[in-house]
Parts: C-alpha cells; sequence; structure tokens
C-alpha cells in the first residue's frame, strides 16, 4: 500500500449517504485527480461518525479537521485551501454552541472529545468494507488468540469479570448468560445477534453494523466457541439495507481470510454465520418472537421460561445478545475483563451508545461511560436545548422508557439510577425535550406506535394498548373527565401486570411516567381544557394581535381553508374560530410576530 | 490461517492505514528527575505527547531519564537529531507544543528556550 | 510536590534509573480506615543497607553517577507521609530490586491530593516503553488495573507505544485510572 500524505475519512453512515455523502465522494476523487494529489490523499468511505446532523461529513487525517455540511460545489474549493494551500477551509468548519468560535478540529469539538469510544472506537475510522483496514487495527487477533490459546471458560470468565450487561434494554449479566447456554446440555447449539433494532430513534446497532460489522462477526465467533455453537444468525430488518449489504459482505470477506467456516485457525473449532433478514415488526425484538421468525414462523413471543439458553433455536440452547453488547467482547478479550470493569459505575460497567435526538443542538450517536450524568449529555455534548428555550424532560429507552425531568438532571445514566426515577436504559434512545413538548402527546406517541406494533396475540396488550391510546387521545382532545385519569393508571397498571412480553409489560412506561412527573399538565389538558405546552390542536386557538398587525394579507393568502378575513375600514385581518382548522401555517408565515397562540 | 500468520498481516495492513512521515530520526528525551517533576516536567511530556499524536508524528522518539543536573531551569529536554543535542529549559506545556511544531516539524529551534548543551560534571 | 501523584512519578523515575524491568504501582484509597496506602515496587538494581540509610538522610543522595542522583525524591515522600500522620518504608536487596510504601491519613488537612495519576502513568509508560509497567488502584471497593504490557500485546509487535495509535491504545487502557 502506498503511503499517502493525507487521509480523508468521508462518513458514509446512512445519515450521510441521505443527506448526500455519495455525490461528495465523487467530487472529491475527481477532483483530487484533476489537481494530481490521487496519490497523495486516499478517500476513505467510513461508517457513522456520529454527528448526524451536520452531513455530509469530512474528517482529513493527519490534522484530524472536521468538515460539515460539504456540498459537491464545495468540494474544489476546499482541495485548494486544504490539500494545496495548506490551510483549513473555514466557511465548512463548526461553529462552538458556546463561542461562536469556529472548531477546525474533531478533538476540540466537545461533541467529540467528551465521549469515551469502545463499541464505536472503529466507526467513522475504517472502511467498514475492507477486511485489511478491520485487520489493521487487530481485528481478529482477539478470536486467534482464544482460540489458540484459551479456554471457554477462559472467555466467561473474562467477561464476568467485566461486569458487561445486555444492550438491548434488560441488562442481563453477559457472562452468566454466555455460561448458562455453555452450560446446558445439548449437543447442536446457537448464537444469535439481535439487530431488530425498533425503538423510534435508536440506531446505534444499524450504525456498528454500517461502520463495523467485523468487529460483530469476530465476537459472535468467540461466542461460539465459548458457548460451543458451530452456527450464527444475525437478525436484521429489512429496513436496514446499508447494514444488511456491508454485513454480507463482512461475513464473505471473513469466510474467504479463513475466521469464518471451518476449523478456524487450524483448530478443531468450526463456526459460521447467516444473516435473517426481518420484515422489521418491532416485537420481533423480543427474543423469543426472533428466534420463531429466524425459524421461518410467525414472529409472535412465547411465555418464558423456557429461557432461550435451555430451548431457544429449534428447541435447542440458544445464546442471545444484541448487537451493541456483542461490540463490546472484543476489547474485553483484548484488554481485560478488568480494564472494562473499570470503566462505568459500581453496577453498569463499560459505555454505553446513546441516541441523541430532539430538542438539541448536537443530534446523533454519542458513547459516554456508564454513570455519565445526563447533564453532561444534554449540555457538553450535546450543546444544550437551541433557540433559547429550557430543557424539559428526557425519555430514555423509546417506547419502552420513561421520562426524566429537569429536577433529575443530574441524574447518572446507568440502569439503577435511571430505574430508581422510573425510566430505563433500554436500548439507548435519548429524545431531548424543552417547554415546547408536550408530555401528554409524547406519551400518546407512543402508545400509537404500541398499538401499531403489538403482535395481537395476548389480549391485556392487544386490547389495553389500544384503550389506553383512546384516553390519552379524549385527554389532548380535551374531552376527557377526571374519572378517566384514574381509569388511565387503572389500565396501565393491568397491561404491565399481565402482559404475555417485554413489548406489553412497558408498552404503559411513558404514560406512567409522564403522570408521575407532569401530572399537573394533565390535569390542565382534563380541568382546564388547555395544552401548556401548546401543542395539542383541539386546546389551542390562534387569533391574531391587531395591535401587531401590519395588514400584509400573507396569513390570508396563506390560510387553507380561508378562514383569514380583513376586518372592515382597517388595514387589519381577524381568524374566524369557528372554521380554523389550527392547522398554525398563519402562525409560521407571519413575519411580525402577530398571529397568537393561546 | 495461522495466529501468526495474522499477526504478521496486521503488521501489513497497519503499515497501509498509518500516515506516515519520514523516518524515525528525532529523539527527545525529558528529564525527569525530583527537580523536574516538581517544576512540572510531567505536564511538559504530557504536552508533548498530545501534539506529537495530534499532528500524527511518527518519527520522534520520546524518552524520560532522572536528572540532567540542571536544577535550576527544570524542565528540561533535550532534542537529539543525527548527532545534533539542543537542550531546552525553563518550559511549560505550551513551550513543549512549539518545539513539537517549530523544531521537529518545522526544523526552526524555538530559540527563546534553548540553553544550550549540559555541563558535563565528571 | 503538591500531588501524590507526582511523589508516585519521583519514586518510580528512581526505579527506571536504577534499570528495572518490572514496576508495580498500587494505590488504595481506603475511606473506611481514613488510610490512603502508596507502594511502589521494581525489580531494579537495588540499594545496600548502607546506601538506603544514607538516601533516607533529606538531600542526602548517591551521588556516585552524578547525573542520576537518587534519594531527594524518597525523602520528600516520608516528610509528607509523616506530616500526615503516616509514615513510609523503604525495602530493598542489591541485585533484586526496591520495595516503597508509605501510608497516610485520608482526612489529613496537610495531606496533598491525588492529582493526575492517569498522566502519572501515562508519562512513564510512553518514556520508558521497555518497562514493564502495571498500576492498582483501589478505592473501597472499586479497582481500576493499568498493565502496559497488555497494551503492548493489544498493539502488536508492528506499532510502539508511542505511536499515535499506541498513545489512543494507551489513554484508552487508562480510562479506569483517576486523574484529579
Amino acid at each position: 500500500m502506498p503511503a499517502y500524505r493525507s487521509t480523508v475519512l468521508l462518513c458514509a453512515g446512512g445519515g450521510c449517504i441521505s443527506c448526500g455523502c455519495l455525490p461528495v465522494r465523487e467530487a472529491m476523487e475527481a477532483e483530487l485527480k484533476r489537481r494530481n494529489l490521487a496519490d497523495e490523499v486516499r478517500v476513505v468511505q467510513t461508517g457513522c461518525v456520529g454527528s448526524c446532523d451536520l452531513g455530509p461529513v469530512l474528517i482529513v487525517y493527519p490534522d484530524e479537521v472536521f468538515y460539515q455540511k460539504v456540498s459537491p460545489g464545495d468540494v474544489p474549493k476546499l482541495v485548494d485551501e486544504h490539500f494545496l494551500k495548506g490551510r483549513v477551509f473555514e466557511r465548512l468548519l463548526v461553529k462552538s454552541a458556546e463561542t461562536d468560535n469556529l472548531i477546525a478540529t474533531q478533538r476540540e469539538f466537545a461533541f467529540f472529545n467528551k465521549q469515551v469510544k469502545i463499541v464505536l472506537e472503529n466507526c467513522g475510522v475504517i472502511d467498514p468494507e475492507n477486511i485489511e483496514e478491520y485487520v489493521a487495527r487487530g481485528g481478529y487477533l482477539a478470536l486467534g488468540q482464544v482460540i489458540s490459546e484459551r479456554t471457554p471458560e477462559w472467555v466467561i470468565e473474562e467477561l464476568k469479570k467485566s461486569g458487561l450487561r445486555g444492550r438491548g434494554g434488560a441488562g442481563f449479566p453477559a457472562g452468566t448468560k454466555w455460561d448458562f447456554v455453555r452450560k446446558a446440555p445439548g449437543e447442536r447449539k446457537y448464537v444469535v445477534c439481535n439487530a431488530d433494532e425498533g425503538d423510534p430513534g435508536a440506531f446505534m446497532d444499524r450504525s456498528v453494523l454500517e461502520g463495523d460489522p467485523h468487529r460483530v462477526l469476530e465476537a459472535m465467533a468467540i461466542a461460539g466457541f465459548a458457548a460451543s455453537a458451530d452456527q450464527g444468525y444475525i437478525y436484521v430488518r429489512a429496513e436496514y439495507p446499508l447494514a444488511i449489504r456491508r454485513t454480507r459482505r463482512a461475513i464473505q470477506q471473513a469466510r474467504e481470510a479463513g475466521f469464518l467456516g471451518r476449523n478456524l485457525f487450524e483448530s478443531s473449532f468450526s463456526f459460521d454465520i447467516d444473516i435473517r433478514v426481518g420484515a422489521g415488526a418491532f416485537v420481533c425484538g423480543e427474543e423469543t418472537a426472533l428466534l420463531a421468525s429466524i425459524e421461518g414462523k410467525r414472529g409472535i413471543p412465547r411465555p418464558r421460561p423456557p429461557f432461550p439458553a435451555v430451548s431457544g433455536l429449534w428447541g435447542k440452547p440458544t445464546l442471545i445478545n444484541n448487537v451493541e453488547t456483542y461490540a463490546c467482547i472484543v476489547p474485553i478479550i483484548t484488554r481485560g475483563g478488568d480494564w472494562y470493569a473499570s470503566i462505568g459505575t459500581e453496577k453498569s460497567k463499560g459505555t454505553k451508545v446513546f441516541a441523541l435526538a430532539g430538542k438539541i443542538r448536537n443530534t446523533g450517536l454519542v458513547e459516554v461511560p456508564m454513570g455519565t450524568t445526563l447533564r453532561e449529555i444534554v449540555y457538553d455534548i450535546g450543546g444544550g436545548v437551541p433557540n433559547g428555550r429550557k430543557f424539559k424532560a428526557a425519555q430514555t429507552g423509546g417506547p419502552s422508557g420513561g421520562c426524566i425531568p429537569a429536577e433529575h438532571l443530574d441524574i447518572p445514566m446507568d440502569y439503577e439510577s435511571l430505574a430508581k426515577v422510573g425510566s430505563i436504559v433500554g436500548s439507548g434512545g435519548l429524545i431531548i425535550m424543552d417547554e415546547d413538548s408536550c408530555m401528554v402527546d409524547v406519551a400518546k406517541f407512543f402508545m400509537e406506535f404500541c398499538t401499531d406494533e403489538s403482535c395481537g396475540k395476548c389480549p391485556p396488550c392487544r386490547v389495553g394498548t389500544r384503550q389506553i391510546y383512546g384516553l390519552l387521545d379524549k385527554i389532548t382532545k380535551g374531552e376527557a373527565r377526571i374519572e378517566d385519569l384514574h381509569l388511565l393508571e387503572e389500565l396501565c397498571g393491568m397491561v404491565k401486570e399481565s402482559s404475555l412480553c417485554g413489548l406489553g409489560q412497558t408498552a404503559p412506561n411513558p404514560v406512567l411516567s409522564t403522570l408521575r412527573y407532569f401530572r399537573d399538565e394533565y390535569l390542565e389538558h382534563i380541568v382546564d381544557r388547555r395544552c401548556p405546552a401548546k401543542v395539542c390542536p383541539s386546546l389551542i386557538r390562534y387569533s391574531i394581535d391587531e395591535a401587531a398587525c401590519t395588514g400584509c394579507s400573507l396569513c390570508a393568502r396563506n390560510c387553507p381553508e380561508n378562514t383569514i378575513f380583513k376586518v372592515e375600514d382597517q388595514k387589519k385581518y381577524r381568524i374566524d374560530p369557528a372554521r380554523c382548522v389550527k392547522c398554525g401555517v398563519c402562525f409560521d408565515v407571519c413575519r411580525f410576530g402577530a398571529v397568537v397562540k393561546s | 490461517m495461522k495466529l501468526s500468520e495474522l499477526q504478521e498481516w496486521r503488521e501489513r495492513a497497519a503499515r497501509g492505514i498509518s500516515v506516515r512521515g519520514e523516518q524515525k530520526d528525532w529523539r527527545i528525551v525529558v528529564s525527569m528527575g525530583t527537580s523536574g517533576i516538581a517544576a512540572g516536567a510531567r505536564e511538559v511530556m504530557r504536552a508533548l505527547m498530545d501534539e506529537i499524536e495530534r499532528q500524527e508524528l511518527e518519527n520522534v522518539e520520546v524518552a524520560l531519564t532522572g536528572s540532567l543536573g540542571m536544577d535550576d531551569v527544570e524542565p528540561v529536554l533535550r532534542v537529539e537529531r543525527a548527532g545534533e543535542t539542543i537542550v531546552y529549559g525553563n518550559l511549560d506545556p505550551d513551550a513543549a507544543r512549539r518545539i513539537v511544531t517549530e523544531h521537529i516539524r518545522q526544523g526552526r529551534k524555538v530559540e527563546r528556550y534553548v540553553i544550550g548543551l549540559p555541563k558535563e560534571k565528571e | 510536590m503538591d500531588e501524590i501523584a507526582l511523589h508516585i512519578l519521583d519514586i518510580a523515575m528512581n526505579a527506571v534509573t536504577a534499570g528495572a524491568r518490572r514496576l508495580e504501582i498500587a494505590v488504595h484509597e481506603d475511606h473506611e480506615r481514613d488510610r490512603l496506602e502508596v507502594r511502589v515496587a521494581d525489580d531494579g538494581k537495588g540499594m545496600d543497607a548502607e546506601q538506603l540509610r544514607r538516601v533516607l538522610e533529606q538531600f542526602a543522595s548517591d551521588k556516585s553517577g552524578r547525573r542520576h542522583p537518587i534519594g531527594l525524591g524518597l525523602a520528600l515522600l516520608e516528610q509528607t507521609a509523616e506530616a500526615c500522620g503516616g509514615q513510609m518504608r523503604v525495602a530493598s536487596r542489591p541485585g533484586r530490586g526496591t520495595e516503597v510504601a508509605a501510608w497516610m491519613r485520608l482526612s489529613h488537612v496537610d495531606r496533598p491530593p491525588l492529582g493526575d495519576l492517569k498522566d502519572t502513568v501515562f508519562a512513564l509508560c510512553v518514556g520508558a516503553p521497555d518497562v514493564d509497567m502495571a498500576l492498582t488502584y483501589r478505592r473501597n471497593g472499586w479497582t481500576a488495573r493499568f498493565g502496559s504490557a497488555a497494551v503492548r500485546r493489544e498493539l502488536g509487535p508492528g506499532q510502539s507505544l508511542q505511536s499515535p495509535v499506541g498513545l489512543r491504545a494507551v489513554r484508552r487502557a487508562l480510562l479506569g485510572v483517576p486523574d484529579s
């Protein structure tokens, strides 16, 4: 391989691809060729860098200069400035949230320098479609060493020492689970990777598969060695075509290199992996439903026990972990369980990847040690809430989780602390809400999701979630009475207690936790018939402040229902409240702040 | 594939992805005796390594030594290249970063901190 | 010395100068017993009883190799330990190595802060990459460990601890070690 003066890492995660990074790559390569720089500067397409709101993103090594929102048209100027004149091209740099200063390098950018990357250490750094780059970073050495020099017991011992807990949501100790499968009687055993990431807003598993697929393959092979299984399956949803393509390619390359297949590292151990593509039902992230789906049956859960560790795929002992859990395995094997256990908190070890979204300046994937406070994530890494608004709450754990109000901003983000305030780490979705978010509306959103995704097997979930949704809908329409609030609480308790699987058992969580912290907001909807955040359409009305109205007629021209009319003999406009559909267009278009929401 | 074959492959591949400069021909020796430490040699060392890492310089070797016997101008370090030795003293982290950028990268001595060669006391 | 971590760096540098191949550092913050314990052990050239007596006398050091005075650091640590209601012991045998153990009261008003232990270990294992450095840090029931040998193994034969990749690996391995 020739030595390059400089390397351009181009983020080709799903987010960046959808905002057009591939044309940027083409433009970059063409421009480098035109300037005779193609032998000096190499362009590498990587997995997700994490800062998805800034895409397309380029990082130029060795200086680690971070360019954001690059368009193909910017490329000639960028090449000219950076590679020919040796200057940073300032127009495409990120601005610091606090100081407005330009940030030149990735490590000056608080979004990156406060993170600790273990799971995502290769994402955004290597080319996921080239096994050579993974090998260069020590890839498959852990597998080789484990097979050649260690025993399965040693692997499980290290894993137990590490304190790693499953990252799929429940947080079950990984070492214990591996040990169960190892000790379960049976000739044939399986290793399964759950990549059926379904929580709205969570996309860490997709990013790992897109950005560093070999890391998951290597970990699954180690799991196969530890549990004496010879076949692995990755169950991934069809909505993740790029992850599927890159993982397939990785499997192919690993087979060719002899990291998957028969007699690995000249031992008697054989292991291979296949992909199973799911149709994207949320319930298939539940392990028993997932296993049914792999077997080719309808993806519905069944009661446990027996747990998959005893009777899983085709009734055989099956080790099932999610992508992020597997992504922690290789570092634990290479650097030792003690090292991993030294990161994080007493009971929650290691790091966790959160998908930061909502009302926050920097969105994207962030990896932090367990126990990092919510405040650090929101303000130091996320850059705070934009537009001068105030932080109201954060929703963790998606539709199975709960919200954390501002008074708990200093909560350490780990399994125990989140459980204490009625939420969960879950798969790591983290949605930030500001004063403009209505908590009843948020709860309704998640309940609608659960209603849609309920598989229908057990009545508490199938019927209960629909009833809960109906009540929330009544509340947001201002049609509910105070008794409905009690009924809502009772229903939530019933669904939680009696549902068959995790989907139903956790579905009421967003309602229960918003009720716990924002009960007043529910009461305002019910008693005062108003939505304090001014979100619920039935409870707000638009009007025009005649003192501020300049009579420009912009609102009237944009109103889809023609409900805005001119006041006779005056240059003022007025809204007919009886016919207003509350679409909010007038509010958005008015340049004088004369349209008032109340 | 054997484990040893993988290790060889890894070394070949690693050379491919690292962004390499010239030959490894610089050596920096930091004085890390009691007086150096008390005067801030550890922070100087840290700044030095951060800067080397930031600029991805692969042609610099850094070593520690006990006291160089120049306690009055600590923290002290020595930059060596092809038989030529420059000694810098009264350093702080900022000076260390400048030495990396100006001396190692651009080949200009940072005159302000040059204090000449250590006296041989034997 | 205004940090315990700087004392440790100083004692450890003595070990490096004494040609140690292995260096073990242990720090234990025992809040229950109100004790801060520091132990630095090496397999360097060691000292005989007479040398040991002399290095413990304040500001007297082994001047036989003028460029490598040893001892001032030991005297300083002893002073700090005793000022903070504790003490220091040194055991050494020529050709075998030296072990320095000091303890002090955690709550003592004069006790210097632990300081940046991470930077201390970083400086040592990057600056003296051939020495096998092991650190154990314990606070109450919690333990963080670092070993430079493991980092070197992870890096493989092609990369040194000082390469950019190596530095990153060292930093990563130091994650659990306190820095303030």
